[in-house]
């Protein structure tokens, strides 16, 4: 026996080794699939039988290795166990034709009709068809290496692949590749072969398994008595294990395709009636016979097909004289571990018929030993889950019982609860730590390696899960935490893209229902199997710092990165069972997030494809033992072939996590797939901008994107704090100025400013309620109780260049009949002094026999006029248009005031009464303004007073203008009657001018009697605004010094 | 044509001429080179603080018409409240108006309609503004008073022609404690004003309005070409003083008196 | 048609009028025109006035209303407004028509309302100048304002002429007062109003100040 030396671990192994048995990897290389090459699952699915026998390591062409799993039109003939099976072509149809209704060709035999059993695949070929999507496992850099390696493809034909290996391999030549598919698998063997779907995959120690079992019996047990989709139908009940806790599983029948065909075939005759659920006992783990009947097994002969993926054994040995292969003998990888072990089925009388799936066997204890040793694992490894069937194993993950037969391929069944695992996915192969399985999908037919998740024994799974060397691991670890980075609208890592098939639903793992469990499948006894149970390659290791990392970034919980929306809607999210990832409240922004090892080192595995990593058991024990099914594998197959969507694939989350957020304000979820574009970023300083680097925003829509505006402060503006940060910045003293007067606005924002109340009114009202009192009670009764004081008249010299004094001279000149024009043009607020001013000026001229003229430019002054005369002047009976005619009002002020002098008659043509104001005596003499005698306006208006002065004394002639103003006034008209040439020739200016004229005139009027309480008024007047004006002027000096003292200055 | 009119012709020739050239060449220039007016500080203050409190300006044009003397102060007048509902446009009340003659009213509605109508200013059925209160001073002054004794009115302009009755209008501001600005022409109510108002306009103040208020480059140059004319009369007056001292008074009174 | 009246219409008409008006104080040939012009100002303000009482009237009535504030007294400013107008279109009639005296009811009015309302609102002006005059200190305390509160006692004490309490002396200050510096201000004041007001008139004129609306 030649030693083959391990591409990676450089070590030697046997020859018919097809893994190290070191590290697990694979000896061989698997040569890429070609890009155009269909995806394996297409050729799952494809029904092309004319398959060309996989004779190279080259892969296969056109149809994929995995048409030759699939089972072609042409029913899979039963090959002889011990005869070489001829490599025949792969079938071009797809091995679901068994499982499909396909129109039934003429030649087939109606027996064959049936679901094709399942052959004797060739391991080789088996693996072949498993790795046809070497995208997903292979990289270039592998590539390059695996010329070094010897070529090992798993696919190729069992012939071909024992002469490659110098085995003498079953060569499944025949189209019953697919028979798995159709017949079950035997359902004893591979129930209770039936892997936990929490064991990880631990060094392909499942293949260990292969050797054990021997082909025929696993076809046996995959040959189904009933149609070409059995697979596709749910396991019996019998199959189903009742104390199976594989989440993962589902309905036996959904696994039981995947369970050789070929190893079904030939051993079909041999092997007795298989019940209904039989057809998918090669998806269930080994039955505990196999398990059992795996230590015999280490010294098993030719490696079967799937000898490579179990672990090297001297049972192994023995798998060179791999029986025939049939056409289905391609997935015996899947089930038994080879057709060589099909003669070492006599050595293990307690093997299940269904040998095929071996592989999924929890190999023995002898082949675990030779694992490679799993970090955190036990010895079982990935193939702890086929352990399970062992009875005798207490580390089987798997709870199935041994007695259920149909649950020995349950764990090929997918779990109606468990998201679908990647079609021809063999999760007891996969090595977590090397390449973590993404969500393939839909279990369907999609171009992603979900298939492989149909291969994935759920039993398997949940055992690899419950590894006791990760008890406290949650189950759904990392899958939670990549839904939580679904909904997780924060940070995002700038260089992952997160791919959708990374996306998991949004519902958490505990969530997800069973609803979409049908009854016809195989549920799974226990949903519940925790994470332990999942295969160790399956679950996330706590070592794997950059995951945890990674995840936590993209945690919700980790408040250090979320808004308090999030951290609600988080922080009601179902709390992660021994979540050692916990929201990394430590963690640094800095710290550059990591994709998560399985994708990172995709590309630093060195030397070993990465499609066979996981066979090689490479698994840093740094990273994290990733199951991305562990979550969803329980309902997967359940999903798989349920008339209901997926739950991953599904939108919609429940209400339970979120029923408590109604009251908070509503946030878009964003959906997985949307997360997963999120472009991920360096994690960035949430404490603020950096200069040298761009803003990333971490909140809301935007969360992720570079070289955006903040939407909202990341922390909160302290403004006593900014003000005491010395500005370093070069600035002006103006600029410093304004900086410092925004910083006391700033500071004095919060500051309550009493606002000083005005003074009351209450004050202003009663100081003026007083002084009214005083000067009334003063008047009032001066003018009551007091008498006329005689005053001696003034002197000539007094009366000269005095206003008064030159009025009364022109007065004194008038004789009988001389028209006399009086302007009333005062308001009817200023009648008490005018009228007591110009009574005794009116009464004058009214002495000397004047025929007097009234007009006024006022609206009231008309009224004022007749009121005056009839009041001041009654003693005269001047009659209306006889002694005197009231023009009545002159509109346009100045303008009416200039047009009347110009044209008298013809602006005011009749009196107010209507009468004819020029016939009457008093005008029938005057023809122009100059014909007037006296002009006299009556006013208290200062600009009235200089509008007649302007207007009409410059135009008068001889024809004098005197005035009889207020008090008010008399400043602004003095310079008239003081000036040169004189436009004003007397005056009379209030009371006092008006006293005098009295006195001049002897003949005491209203100013006379009023001279008194005006003095006396006068007086009052003087004294409030003494004493008044003192007080204020003291009080306000004292509020002054007052406020300088506390430094409010005004 | 006698003295006067010569006169007049000259003073108007002059005043044109230099208000075009003071307004040529403070064209470009940004910054008012003229001093600083309490009043109008104020006023463009009250404008501030009306619009931050949602407060309105009232502003009373008084009782001048157009054909006299005080027409002038009513103008003047009809400026600033042309400025001031400019400025105050995004108050929540526009301004209201008050006036206490009839022509001057109907110069207001139209002002106010069309400075409301260049700002967008349409509602103005709330606050009717340029409404004739009263034709007699005191009937105008009481009727102003409803309108000051608004508590939605935070300050008062007076700007026009009054008289006496400007002392109702001023204490009664004074009373609810808001700001009251006033100017007019008239003697006798400057000197009320002074006393009652806390920020009273002088004299030409009043006239200076639009300058201040940022009516335009014009009314920087009138106030500009007044200043030259004032020095031109005090420099004329002062002439005449040493003239009359130095005994050439006589000579130019013959002058004057034959020419008039 | 439609004779768009707003400016440069308006502005034409009233910069023309106002150099016609004003050149015809000095050129005596278009002294006429002036004259034209003038009384058809006067026709005008005459009819704004009417205007005017129309505008107060239509107020008053749009303030009636039960959610306006003072409709009360507007309430009363319009039953007073057409009373008063009612009577003088009677009294008018009888004044014109009958023979009977002039306006008898309408002097009644102005008489025993209008005019004891007007006086009694002065006097009451005077109580608020003594009050304001007392304040004077309180609200600013500079030079001038105690000046003013000086020369406001002087004057009236100058006023004052009870023989036996006469002081001379105080008539020949409150004399010398009015005379000089209150004079003097007086004058400067009326320049400077003067001066404003013709560069008011010729801003109008030249129409870069244009009150009458847009």
């Amino acid at each position: 026996m030649t030693e083959i030396q391990c591409p990676t671990c450089g070590k030697s192994n046997t020859d018919d080794h097809n893994f190290c048995d070191h590290c697990g990897a694979p000896l061989f290389s698997l040569d890429p699939i070609p890009p155009d090459s269909p995806s394996p699952r297409d050729d799952f699915f494809d029904n092309n039988q004319d398959r060309k026998p996989v004779q190279t390591p080259q892969p296969l062409d056109e149809a994929s290795r995995l048409d030759s799993l699939l089972s072609p039109e042409e029913p899979l003939e039963e090959v002889p166990k011990e005869t070489p099976h001829p490599v025949e072509p792969v079938d071009d149809f797809s091995r679901l034709d068994d499982l499909i209704p396909a129109p039934e060709p003429l030649d087939r035999d109606p027996v064959e009709k049936r679901p094709q059993p399942q052959e004797e695949s060739d391991a080789s070929s088996r693996l072949d068809d498993f790795f046809a999507a070497d995208e997903l496992f292979t990289g270039s850099d592998e590539e390059k290496d695996q010329a070094k390696i010897p070529a090992f493809d798993p696919f190729l034909d069992p012939s071909a692949r024992d002469d490659l290996l110098g085995e003498e391999g079953p060569v499944d030549k025949s189209g019953e590749e697919w028979n798995y598919f159709t017949e079950p698998p035997a359902e004893e063997s591979l129930t209770e072969r039936s892997p936990s779907i929490e064991e990880p995959a631990n060094n392909l120690d499942f293949l260990n398994a292969l050797s054990d079992n021997s082909i025929t019996e696993k076809e046996d047990s995959a040959q189904e008595t009933g149609g070409e989709w059995d697979f596709l139908t749910s396991s019996s009940a019998e199959e189903v294990p009742s104390g199976q806790t594989e989440a993962a599983k589902g309905p036996a029948d959904e696994g039981k395709y995947l369970s050789t065909p070929s190893t079904g075939e030939e051993p079909s005759k041999e092997e007795p009636p298989k019940s209904p659920g039989d057809e998918w006992d090669f998806l269930t783990s080994p039955s505990a016979e196999e398990v059992s009947s795996k230590e015999p097994e280490a010294a098993q002969g030719p490696v079967d097909e799937w000898d490579f993926l179990s672990t090297p054994s001297t049972g192994e040995g023995s798998s060179e004289e791999e029986p025939p292969k049939s056409p289905g003998d391609e997935w015996d990888f899947l089930t038994s571990p080879s057709t060589g072990d099909e003669p070492s089925k006599e050595e293990e009388p307690a093997k299940s018929p269904v040998d095929e799936w071996d592989f999924l066997i929890t190999p023995s204890a002898e082949e675990e030993s030779l694992k490679v040793e799993q970090p955190d694992q036990e010895p079982a490894g990935d193939l702890e889950f086929l352990a399970s069937l062992d009875e005798d194993d207490p580390n089987a993950g798997t709870e199935l019982p041994a007695a259920e037969t149909a649950g020995e391929l349950s764990f090929l069944t997918p779990d109606p609860e468990s998201e679908p695992s990647p079609i021809g996915f063999r999760p007891d192969l996969y090595d977590e730590d090397e390449d973590p399985i993404p969500d393939f999908g839909s279990p369907g037919f999609s171009e992603d390696s979900g298939w492989l998740d149909m291969l994935q024994d759920p039993a398997a799974r949940e055992s690899a899960v419950e590894a006791p060397a990760e008890p406290t691991k949650p189950q759904t670890d990392w899958l939670d935490k990549i839904k939580r980075l679904n909904k997780s609208s924060d940070l995002v890592e700038e260089d992952s893209s997160f791919p959708d098939w990374l996306s998991v639903s949004e519902k958490p793992d505990t969530e997800i229902p069973e609803k979409v469990k049908t009854p016809e499948q195989h549920s799974p006894a226990d949903d519940s199997t925790p994470a332990s149970d999942l295969p160790a390659w399956l679950q996330i290791d706590d070592d794997d710092e950059s995951l945890n990392a990674f995840l936590k970034k993209k945690d919700l919980t980790n408040k250090e990165y979320k808004p308090a929306i999030v951290r609600g809607i988080t922080d009601k999210l179902p709390p992660q069972e021994e979540d050692d990832d916990e929201p990394a409240s430590g963690m640094s922004d800095s710290q550059q997030i990591k994709f998560p090892s399985w994708a990172e080192e995709k590309k630093a595995a060195e030397k070993i494809p990465e499609d066979l990593e996981f066979l090689a058991g490479n698994r840093d024990k740094s990273t994290p033992v990733i199951d991305p099914f562990q979550n969803e594998e329980e309902d997967f197959i359940d999903d798989l072939f349920s008339d209901e969507m997926p739950d991953w694939l599904t939108s919609a989350s429940s209400d339970s996590p979120f029923e408590d957020f109604e009251e908070e304000l509503s946030q878009g979820e964003l959906p997985g797939w949307v997360e997963a574009m999120r472009p991920v970023v360096e994690s960035t300083d949430a404490t603020g901008l950096s200069e040298d680097e761009d803003y990333i925003e971490n909140y809301g829509p935007l969360a992720g994107i570079p070289s955006v505006l903040p939407a909202e402060a990341e922390v909160a503006f302290d403004p006593e704090r900014a003000a005491k940060k010395p500005l370093d910045l070069f600035a002006t003293k103006s600029q410093h100025e304004y900086v410092n007067v925004l910083k006391k606005l700033i500071s004095d924002e919060n500051k309550t400013k009493t606002i000083l109340k005005p003074a009351p009114v209450a004050t202003q009202r009663v100081l003026r309620w007083l002084i009214s009192i005083l000067m009334l009670v003063t008047t009032a009764g001066t003018v009551v109780f007091g008498g006329i004081i005689d005053t001696e008249p003034p002197t000539s010299g007094q009366v000269l260049n005095t206003g008064y004094g030159a009025l009364y001279d022109q007065i004194e000149s008038f004789y009988d009949g001389q028209p006399v024009l009086i302007a009333f043009d005062y308001q009817p607020a200023s009648a008490g002094e005018l009228y007591t001013a110009a009574a005794g000026v009116v009464d004058h001229l009214m002495k000397q026999g004047t025929y007097l003229s009234l007009i006024s430019t006022q609206p009231t002054g008309p009224a004022l006029a007749e009121h005056f005369l009839t009041t001041t002047q009654e003693k005269h009976k001047y009659i209306h248009t006889q002694q005197y005619i009231n023009l009545g009002y002159l509109p346009g002020e100045s303008a009416g005031l200039l047009s009347f002098v110009i044209a008298p008659k013809k602006i005011i043509p009749l009196a107010f009464d209507g009468s004819n104001a020029w016939g009457s005596p008093p005008l029938v003499d005057v023809n122009s303004i100059n014909d007037f005698a006296m002009i006299l306006v009556i006013t208290d208006d200062p600009d009235t007073a200089k509008i007649w002065i302007e207007q009409v004394g410059t135009i008068l002639e001889d024809t004098p203008l005197n005035m009889v103003v207020s008090a008010q006034a008399e400043p602004l008209i003095q310079p008239y009657f003081r000036s040169s040439p004189q436009l004003l020739k007397g005056y009379v200016s209030g009371i006092i001018d008006s006293v005098n004229y009295e006195q001049l005139l002897d003949r005491p009027n209203l100013a006379t009697t009023a001279w008194v309480p005006f003095n006396m008024g006068i007086i009052i007047t003087v004294l409030i605004i003494f004493i008044g004006g003192l007080a204020n002027g003291v009080m306000s000096l004292f509020s002054r010094h007052r406020s300088r003292a506390a430094g409010d200055v005004k | 044509m006698s003295a006067t009119g010569f006169t007049g012709i000259v003073v108007v020739v002059l005043f044109v001429g230099l208000m075009a050239f003071f307004s040529f060449i403070n064209k470009d220039q940004k910054t008012k080179n003229i001093r600083p007016i309490p009043a109008y500080d104020k006023i463009n203050q009250e404008i501030n603080v009306a619009v931050e409190d949602g407060t309105q300006l009232h502003i009373s044009l008084g009782r001048g018409g157009i054909t006299g003397p005080e027409s002038a102060a009513a103008l003047a007048g009809l400026g600033i409240l042309k400025q001031v509902i400019e400025k105050s446009s995004i108050c929540d009340h526009p301004p209201v108006a008050s006036t206490g003659n009839p022509v001057i009213s109907i110069l207001a509605q139209d002002t106010i309609k069309g400075s409301s109508k260049a700002i967008s200013i349409s509602d103005n059925i709330k606050n009717p503004s340029g409404e004739l209160i009263g034709i007699t001073p005191f009937s105008y002054a009481v009727g102003t008073l409803s309108i000051i004794r608004n508590d939605n009115v935070s300050a008062n302009i007076h700007t026009g022609w009054f008289g006496n009755e400007v002392t109702w209008i001023t204490t009664a501001g004074e009373r609810q404690s808001s700001s009251t600005i006033a100017g007019t022409s008239q003697l006798p109510a400057q000197a009320i004003i002074y006393a009652s108002a806390s920020d009273p306009l002088i004299g030409e103040e009043l006239f200076a309005g639009g300058a201040y208020l940022g009516a335009g480059g014009m009314h920087q140059a009138s106030i500009s070409a007044q200043d030259v004319v004032r020095w031109l009369i005090i420099f004329i007056i002062l002439a005449s003083v040493l003239m009359n001292i130095l005994g050439m008074n006589t000579f130019i009174e013959k002058i004057l008196a034959g020419s008039m | 048609m439609k004779i768009n009246l707003k400016s440069p219409v308006s502005s034409a008409v009233a910069i023309g009028i106002g150099i016609i008006v004003l050149a015809g104080y000095f050129i005596p040939s278009i002294k006429d025109i002036r004259f034209i012009l003038l009384r058809t100002g006067l026709v005008l303000s005459a009819v704004a006035l009417l205007v005017g009482i129309i505008n107060l009237l239509t107020v008053h009535f749009k303030k009636l209303g039960a959610d306006s504030e003072n409709s009360g007294y507007s309430l009363i400013l319009v039953i007073a407004l057409l009373v008063t107008l009612i009577i003088g279109i009677i009294d008018m009639f009888q004044t014109y028509l009958v023979g009977k005296p002039n306006f008898q009811i309408i002097s009644w009015i102005f008489t025993y309302i209008q005019l004891p309302i007007e006086t009694s609102l002065l006097a009451v002006t005077a109580v608020s100048l003594i009050y304001a005059a007392t304040s004077i200190l309180r609200k600013r305390m500079d030079l001038f304002s105690i000046v003013f509160f000086f020369v406001v006692l002087l004057v009236l004490l100058g006023s004052f002429s009870i023989p036996p309490a006469t002081l001379p002396f105080l008539h020949v200050i409150r004399d010398w007062i009015l005379r000089v510096p209150a004079l003097g201000g007086a004058r400067g004041l009326l320049l400077g109003i003067a001066l404003g007001t013709i560069t008011t008139g010729i801003r109008i004129l030249m129409g870069t100040d244009r009150p009458y609306g847009e």
